[in-house]
């Protein structure tokens, strides 16, 4: 785990050394969500609650999604880059490191953009008022949670690439996530529904996690909580069995 | 030679861009976005309205709005003002064909595919959900609209990315435009909604007629006016961004050349 701790410093330190560039970028995301944010203002207003979804709530959720996809996406972003990684052969040189490989590749690079999402949901989450340590905490669980599930759903996207050629899915499986966790869980029925918990688990980004902040119960705690390590456990076990499966993708070795 | 080169360049982006991959990618983030965002707008409205659309209207509004941001090649202002930023234009500038044209040709052509691809996606997916079509000369008029929308979309894009000329990095106009193009173009929020104040600040810029006025049309709201708005500015845009072009050209010369 200390080269891994390593590798995360080093990203760090490399993010840190453009130091107007991390700031500039950091302030970009931010006036991103303020849109969303206003965005959301604007249908709320004009709507009124939707499906028992009002302003705050919608909110709340802003707030998770930007929290847990800032960290999934700014501090283990590299699992977005899977494909890339893969295809080009630039795994080998982290197989060749005497550690782990999926924390490794996970931790390899920290992008400054999306840290601006966790600042943006952090300070929308203590804007929204009704403070308290209990809320903090299960905020701070439920955004933990969101961020493993993220990961994990990406890691296991990225593994296709082990077993066919194919890597579109991989980015419309990202898009669709990001996307339906955005919206409020209750708005969609039917077979769509039933995929966003099952297939895409938007559900379990955003939906729980709202519903555990604002009116707890130990059920969908254990419900997240169970679904988080059950995809975390899964996600580890297709890397490493696409892992067995790799040859290069180098150009020396392909040719 | 020029009308040659500029229809080669046209049909030669456009078989380049025909790839399983980015159809598919385009295809799936279309039917992602269109869903979700037409199903809040349709559980908002229930069955009344909000400013005058009702469920069916914002479908078919989605529908055609994100038809003209997603067949645009994402991140396609960064790329050209990078082109320009890193001097690659210079190569550009030899041929015998003004750059501009060339160019706007080129990225049109890009567009083509997946916009064939989309409008037909579009058109089973509000019908499969709506059962109905709000208007049919509306849908008609939105065809040429949708055309008209990404032919202005992709010369605006030129027109920011000339800023590059000078500060070298068009990454932050590329921003800038997308949010313009969000708040201001009526792309998941038709501008009726929005505050008075707020729709009649958007209308003094072109962003409006990007995605607003087909979305408009296809919803059935039948205002061929729009469509004359649309090409009154791709003029005044291709105008203006000729003249940046060639100030642009002109500093990089004395500077660079």
């Amino acid at each position: 785990m200390r080269a891994v701790q390593h590798t995360l410093n080093l990203a760090w330190r490399e993010a840190w050394a453009k130091r107007t560039n991390f700031w500039w970028s950091i302030a970009i995301m931010v006036i991103n969500d303020l849109v969303w944010v206003l965005f959301w203002v604007i249908v709320m207003r004009r709507a009124g609650d939707i499906r028992g979804w009002s302003t705050q709530r919608v909110l709340l959720l802003q707030a998770i999604l930007t929290t847990s996809s800032g960290v999934a996406l700014g501090v283990l972003g590299s699992s977005r880059r899977i494909v890339e990684l893969v295809s080009t052969g630039t795994l080998d040189s982290i197989l060749s490191l005497p550690t782990p490989t999926l924390p490794q590749v996970l931790v390899r690079r920290i992008e400054p953009v999306h840290l601006g999402d966790t600042i943006f949901g952090v300070g929308l989450f203590i804007a929204l008022g009704g403070l308290t340590l209990t809320r903090g905490g299960l905020f701070v669980l439920t955004t933990l949670c969101a961020t493993v599930v993220l990961t994990s759903f990406l890691v296991m996207l990225g593994s296709i690439t082990f077993f066919s050629e194919r890597s579109e899915i991989s980015e419309s499986g990202f898009h669709a996530l990001l996307l339906f966790s955005a919206y409020p869980i209750d708005i969609f029925s039917g077979v769509l529904k039933v995929s966003l918990h099952l297939i895409v688990p938007a559900a379990f980004v955003t939906g729980l996690p709202v519903e555990i902040v604002s009116e707890f119960s130990w059920t969908t705690l254990a419900s997240l909580v169970g679904f988080t390590f059950a995809i975390a456990v899964a996600a580890t076990a297709v890397f490493a069995a696409g892992l067995r499966r790799y040859t290069s993708g180098a150009g020396w070795t392909t040719s | 030679m020029s009308a040659q080169a500029l229809r080669l360049s046209f049909t030669t982006a456009m078989r380049a861009d025909v790839g399983f991959s980015s159809l598919f990618v385009a295809s799936s983030l279309y039917l992602f976005v269109t869903t979700a965002v037409s199903t809040l707008w349709s559980v908002a409205a229930g069955d009344g309205s909000i400013a005058g659309y009702t469920s069916t209207m914002f479908v078919w509004y989605l529908a055609t709005s994100e038809i003209c941001t997603i067949a645009i090649p994402q991140r396609v202002l960064h790329v050209v003002g990078e082109t320009i930023g890193t001097g690659e234009i210079a190569a550009e500038m030899l041929r015998p064909v003004p750059v501009l044209p060339f160019r706007l040709a080129r990225e049109f052509g890009k567009v083509i595919p997946k916009f064939a691809a989309l409008a037909c996606l579009g058109l089973i997916y509000a019908t499969v959900v709506t059962r109905t079509i709000p208007s049919a000369l509306g849908l008609l008029l939105a065809f040429p609209s949708v055309l008209l929308a990404l032919a202005l979309h992709v010369t605006t894009i030129h027109c920011f990315a000339v800023a590059a000329f000078w500060f070298r990095d068009a990454g932050t106009t590329w921003f800038l435009f997308q949010k313009l193009l969000f708040v201001l173009g009526g792309l998941l929020i038709p501008l009726q909604v929005l505050p008075d104040w707020f729709e009649r600040v958007a209308w003094l810029t072109p962003f409006p007629l990007m995605a607003y006025a087909p979305a408009r049309l296809a919803a059935g709201f039948v205002e061929p006016w729009l469509i004359a708005l649309q090409l009154a500015w791709i003029i005044g845009m291709y105008g203006a961004t000729r003249l940046a072009f060639r100030a642009g050209e002109r500093k990089y010369m004395r500077s660079d050349g």
